[in-house]
């Protein structure tokens, strides 16, 4: 049962709000000047502007595991979620540079210029199947805090196969909106 | 509309780097080192013929484990997180990432190096063989230095800069070609003299550099245009623009092709013309300065590619 992220950028409908920032700093503690996740606005005043928020993906094949020289990123089996052992991380900023969505992040402070270890998103992580004390599977919605708020449904997050599904069902919904549109505009 | 999207992008986000400067100076001497382990070894092989190549031997040799040590601390310096993996070099496990690999070769390439010096100090008695030995496999790691500085690159899949063809022999020869003109300014610091063979080495060096700097330019500027990656447009086309017309176009076009090949190559045809210490010292200084520009260009104008979610 892979999770995954997905971002509805076909309907374009974030507002920028910054729900999903706030709520992730707040929930996971995320230290300054470090976003795991964050909202970026493409074409920025022209036509076809875009809002997006960008977190880890937790791609299938990841090209930041690929890349650490230290084994500190790995892929939990259970739910495909991409983490980070901070015991191991040697905070070499490897994994920023093969990301194509800037999700591996550096605290930058001080004179030494980058400071710490690297810092990402961890789909608001919890022990896979956690139990109670009495050992009794506790049941958790497999959704992290920034998709629980956002209040456009941009950020979807779930199971891979039950996003997919959804998220093509609304881009039919919005091209064949769209067909008849034209239809009438044709007549 | 997706590829619309594509061909803009996501602004400064697409260009948050965790490397700089830095970065750039550890890729720089990392390079010379190697560039001057390399001189230093092929010079020894002549040291009998002249004290320049005696000179050079020994200073490239000696010089060039020192030289990588202050590359490590820039790097260090910048990262500090990653002393741990100083003090424990068994973290670098992963023996598929370039820079762990890398990493692997520079101690070995450091122990190797300490061994000669031990030799040199007269703690160690070595057949000479033996020590050519050394010193042969100790070359072939200063090479992979060099090349590994550049594979480093290459392996971020979503840089288009760095993933031009044009990238790892452009850093090998640099690298090189550095090393040959730190040697050559030492010579002539030591000795009032230069070695015909170091300049027409390092003259052909930088011929080079400069058949592969056009490919470099051509090779951004075709994945700069429609391809059959449109992703890779993006990145390409802001990064051609950085280096030709942008920020780093005057670090480039003035800096590494200007000062860093075009003027020690001219100075040095000045040299075999007339012989004169102060103009080939003047070439060997550009050849150093232009392949430290070159690794900040490189490393300052590496856009990402975008790739939507």
């Amino acid at each position: 049962m892979p999770l995954k992220f997905l971002m509805d950028v076909y309907n374009t409908k974030c507002i920028k709000c910054k729900g999903c920032e706030a709520i992730c700093k707040n929930f996971n503690e995320v230290p300054d000047g470090v976003f795991r996740i964050k909202v970026v606005t493409i074409n920025e005043g022209q036509e076809g502007q875009l809002n997006l928020p960008m977190p880890c993906l937790h791609c299938n094949d990841p090209p930041c595991l690929k890349v650490c020289p230290t084994h500190a990123i790995w892929k939990r089996q259970e739910d495909g979620v991409v983490l980070v052992n901070k015991d191991v991380c040697i905070g070499c900023g490897y994994c920023a540079s093969a990301c194509p969505f800037g999700a591996p992040q550096f605290r930058r402070s001080g004179a030494f210029g980058l400071d710490g270890k690297m810092d990402k998103c961890s789909f608001c992580v919890q022990p896979f199947n956690p139990k109670d004390a009495s050992g009794k599977e506790i049941f958790r919605e497999p959704k992290p805090r920034c998709a629980m708020v956002c209040p456009t449904q941009t950020i979807n997050a779930g199971e891979q196969a039950e996003l997919a599904k959804t998220l093509r069902e609304r881009a039919l919904e919005k091209m064949s909106a769209g067909a008849l549109e034209r239809l009438f505009l044709f007549f | 509309m997706l590829k619309y999207i594509f061909f803009y992008g996501l602004g400064e986000h697409a260009l948050a780097k965790p490397w700089g400067l830095a970065i750039a100076t550890y890729l720089f001497l990392g390079g010379l080192a190697g560039g001057m382990f390399i001189t230093g070894f092929a010079a020894s092989f002549y040291r009998q013929k002249s004290r320049v190549f005696e000179e050079v031997s020994k200073f490239g040799i000696i010089v060039s484990g020192i030289v990588l040590v202050i590359g490590l601390l820039s790097l260090i310096f910048d990262h500090p997180n990653v002393i741990n993996a100083v003090f424990n070099p068994f973290l670098f496990s992963n023996l598929g990432s370039w820079l762990a690999i890398g990493s692997w070769i520079i101690l070995f390439f450091l122990i190797l190096w300490l061994i000669l010096i031990v030799e040199r100090l007269g703690y160690l008695k070595m057949n000479s063989n033996v020590k050519t030995g050394i010193m042969a496999v100790n070359a072939f790691l200063a090479f992979m230095i060099i090349l590994y500085t550049a594979l480093l690159l290459r392996e971020a899949r979503f840089v288009p800069l760095w993933l031009s063809f044009a990238i790892p022999p452009l850093f090998v020869a640099s690298g090189i070609s550095t090393g040959i003109a730190i040697c050559v300014l030492y010579g002539i610091v030591k000795e009032r003299e230069s070695e015909l063979r170091l300049k027409i080495a390092d003259v052909s060096l930088i011929a080079f550099e400069i058949i592969f700097v056009a490919f470099l330019i051509f090779d951004i500027s075709s994945m700069a245009k429609d391809t059959s990656f449109p992703f890779m447009s993006f990145g390409s086309k802001f990064s051609a623009e950085l280096i030709l017309s942008g920020t780093y176009s005057g670090m480039f076009l003035y800096g590494f092709i200007g000062i860093g090949l075009i003027l020690p190559l001219i100075l040095y045809g000045l040299s075999f013309i007339r012989k004169t210490v102060v103009i080939e010292a003047l070439s060997a200084l550009s050849v150093l300065a232009g392949g430290y520009l070159f690794r900040i260009v490189i490393i300052a104008a590496a856009a990402k590619a975008i790739v939507l979610p």
